[in-house]
């Protein structure tokens, strides 16, 4: 296995490369030298991955920024009490907040858009009480908002307690509670996160003491396109109250009967507590809704790490053939193609040899086996 | 025992005079000397290139024959020097007292290393090859030399704390060498080195006088 193998500095395999191939005063030490770099790069992606697990504080605009040594993600998950990991779902859908569709050409973003902040709340039964607090000064800028869905129950009664206030001039609540006896399940509220804030939220189940449950936040920062959005991909007059359409999906708004909420049912099932999406350029998480997925939370993430400057100094012994023939390879590639090629055959039956003292068969020899066998099977 | 300067100039100039102290011969001792710095060091630069051929033919009929740098031994002086840090440039330097034999690839400056420890610097051909390797090359010491019109001087690069004495082994430029000096020349190359100092002086050299008026333009002894 990988761990009983000793190590060799990468002076001393830029040395031994350049005196096998008679360069014994290594005259070539740096061209050598930055060739092996990559090559110890590309063997560390493929064949000797460093993999590395850390915890982090998800941000404000549900994201999680990486370290900088971060070259894929593996895993993201978040730690239960017993030391677990809950893992999430990868979604490629999903789009940072303040990210624009591709093919968005609304003139509209989050700054010029409605600053929407959305809660959900799982598990609630049948007859329990919901209890929404909001702090002085919290002005309604729609009156679709607060917006309740899933189960509809709760809205009417929503909606009318808001709508007194509106119906009062005042546009403002002070220190207002809003409270309702709901159905089961889930219920998500919408809120307009720039002249709202929440203070608390009680949720009294059936025959229990009131007890007090964080807001669970999600979708905040929920990018609405404001007006003057004209899309000349879809090519059709678009109304200036409509949502763009590109921008109709995950944690940004979709269109309803009676108001906007986010693209609710999109996140799969099997990942509940949440889903991701590592965004390569910004080199971010983007995470999606779920019940683990709270400003402030801590998350697990396990990426493969590129090299840093301490990864360079050791290199497995046994990888110097692999090395050799892979350094050979890109240093004559352009003088001497047939001594490349020689190379390069080298290469991959060392890099062969390699994966198999780490995995006991390699891939590449059963996939051989594969092949071989399905040519000579009888055709026709 | 090998030439000194000196000798190798009364050589050329008693093949130049034909063997006799010839006063009427337009050549100079002083302008021989001259010429012969250039001589030798253009017989060492060729002696280094026919060895650099060599070393490509080894290599095809046995690879471990060949050595990637064909300089000989013999053209090699050591030297050793205490590394002084230039603040302006934040690097530590030597500034040789002789010049470096200027042939391809720096290769006239062979090996820099500590006097003690076992260890060994890695030349490289300048400074700007450094940039970008910063990452897995910040132990190793680099040095390269940097030449002027006075003086060669040699920087090094990631030296740490303490410093001691280094050597160098470098072929010198011959003309820093004194006319009482051993000439630390590969065998063979003296003989070059004459035939390149009297091919060059001989159309140089005044016809002499038929002075005896037998049709016989050659030098002919007094006696």
């Amino acid at each position: 296995m990988i761990q009983d193998v000793a190590f060799d500095s990468f002076d001393t395999v830029v040395r031994d490369i350049c005196a096998f191939d008679g360069d014994s005063q290594a005259d070539n030490y740096l061209r050598t030298s930055r060739i092996l770099a990559r090559c110890l790069e590309e063997i560390n992606e493929y064949a000797i991955p460093n993999i590395e697990s850390k915890v982090f504080e998800i941000e404000d605009n549900l994201t999680v920024i990486l370290p900088i040594d971060v070259q894929s993600v593996i895993k993201v998950g978040a730690l239960t009490a017993n030391g677990a990991v809950r893992i999430m779902g990868e979604n490629q859908g999903l789009i940072a907040p303040s990210q624009k569709p591709l093919k968005c050409t609304c003139s509209s973003s989050s700054s010029n858009g409605i600053n929407i902040a959305s809660y959900r709340f799982d598990n609630l039964l049948t007859g329990s009480i919901l209890e929404i607090r909001f702090t002085n000064g919290t002005v309604m800028e729609l009156p679709n908002y607060p917006y309740a869905f899933s189960p509809s129950n709760i809205n009417p009664l929503l909606t009318s307690d808001i709508k007194l206030y509106y119906e009062n001039g005042g546009h403002e609540l002070l220190d207002v509670t809003i409270s309702g006896v709901i159905g089961g399940g889930s219920v998500g509220l919408l809120f307009s996160k720039s002249s709202l804030a929440v203070s608390e939220i009680k949720y009294t189940p059936v025959s229990a003491a009131p007890q007090t449950v964080a807001p669970f936040i999600f979708g905040e920062d929920i990018f609405y396109p404001g007006e003057n959005c004209e899309d000349d991909i879809i090519s059709q007059p678009i109304n200036n109250n409509a949502p763009c359409y590109y921008c109709t999906f995950h944690n940004i708004c979709i269109a309803g009967n009676s108001g906007y909420r986010p693209a609710y049912g999109l996140h799969p099932k099997s990942y509940r507590n949440g889903t991701y999406k590592y965004d390569i350029k910004r080199n971010l998480i983007i995470l999606g809704n779920g019940y683990d997925v709270k400003v402030g939370n801590e998350i697990l993430v396990e990426y493969r790490t590129g090299m840093t400057n301490e990864k360079y100094l050791l290199i497995p012994r046994l990888a110097f053939q692999l090395l050799y023939h892979r350094v050979m390879y890109f240093a004559s590639v352009n003088s001497n193609t047939n001594l490349a090629m020689s190379h390069l055959s080298q290469y991959r039956v060392e890099w062969k040899r390699f994966k198999a003292r780490q995995l006991d068969v390699a891939l590449e020899d059963i996939l051989a086996v594969i092949r071989r066998n399905y040519r000579r099977g009888v055709k026709g | 025992m090998g030439y000194t300067k000196g000798e190798l100039v009364d050589q050329a100039y008693y093949r130049i005079s034909g063997g006799i102290d010839n006063n009427e011969i337009s050549v100079n001792k002083i302008d021989i000397g001259k010429y012969l710095i250039a001589a030798i060091n253009y017989a060492l630069v060729e002696d280094y290139r026919f060895k650099l051929r060599d070393n490509v033919l080894a290599k095809r009929s046995s690879p471990l024959e060949a050595q990637s740098n064909p300089v000989d031994h013999n053209m090699l002086t050591r030297f050793t020097f205490s590394p002084q840090f230039d603040e302006l440039r934040g690097l530590h330097y030597i500034e040789l007292t002789d010049k470096i034999l200027s042939l391809p690839k720096n290769r006239g400056l062979h090996a820099a290393m500590p006097l003690k420890g076992n260890t060994a610097y890695t030349k490289i051909v300048s400074q700007q090859e450094l940039l970008g390797t910063e990452r897995y090359l910040s132990d190793q010491v680099f040095y390269w030399p940097e030449h002027s019109t006075s003086s060669d001087v040699i920087l090094f690069k990631n030296m740490q704390e303490p410093i001691g004495d280094v050597m160098i082994f470098m072929a010198v430029d011959f003309d820093s060498i004194s006319d009482t000096s051993n000439l630390n020349l590969p065998s063979g190359i003296e003989v070059r080195v004459l035939e390149l100092v009297v091919q060059f002086f001989t159309s140089q050299r005044t016809i002499p006088g038929d002075d005896q008026n037998d049709g016989n333009d050659q030098i002919k002894s007094r006696l």
